[in-house]
């Protein structure tokens, strides 16, 4: 009798938006990431938000 | 960086589709903390690779969704969230965030070697895909 091995994959990946808090813009929050020395990934001004962690691109 | 479901998460993952005996709950939560100790397979517990100083979990903003073989959770975690703590790593949990701890045995995966500090200036929204691949 033969035997077929099959393998399950699990792909694992995280993305993080970050959005300001009320009182502060999106332009403030970009300069503290930059300032901060984090790296950002997108500035989303549609929908205000800054994307700051992403595990397929890092 | 280290990306993965651990061996309890897959026994949780298996038990519920095919709805054994074991009676896991489901994946409820995430979870974000601040060690540096890279997740293990064997892990069933964030501290299992040492004490967490700083942890917060949150439940999901709404019910996990697929598409194809790709399963979808997003949690926020607020302005007043983990303020002055960095965010290193990331994971999901088999139990509702009021039962998660940095001790409980709910870990099911994650991703870790992240560096993000959390302030006050921001509200943070993770999304966490999984993807199931048959070779």
């Amino acid at each position: 009798m033969s035997e077929q091995e099959v393998r399950l994959v699990t792909k694992v990946e995280v993305v993080g938006w970050a959005t300001p808090r009320p009182g502060l813009s999106l332009d403030e929050l970009v300069a503290n990431f930059h300032r901060d020395g984090v790296t950002v990934y997108e500035v989303d001004r549609d929908n205000n938000r800054v994307r700051v962690i992403d595990t397929e691109e890092s | 960086m280290g990306k993965l479901l651990g061996n309890r998460g897959l026994q949780v993952i298996a038990g519920r589709a095919s709805n054994t005996a074991d009676a896991f709950l489901e994946i409820d939560s995430m979870s974000i903390d601040d060690s540096t100790v890279a997740f293990t397979a064997t892990d069933t517990a964030l501290d299992d690779g040492g004490a967490v100083a700083n942890e917060a979990d949150a439940n999901f903003d709404s019910a996990p969704t697929r598409s194809a073989q790709t399963v979808t959770h997003v949690a926020t975690f607020g302005t007043a969230v983990f303020v002055g703590s960095t965010v290193k790593r990331i994971a999901l949990h088999n139990a509702a965030a009021a039962s998660v701890t940095s001790a409980s045995d709910t870990w099911v995966g994650g991703v870790d070697g992240q560096s993000l500090v959390k302030s006050a200036d921001y509200s943070l929204v993770l999304t966490l895909k999984i993807t199931y691949t048959s070779l």
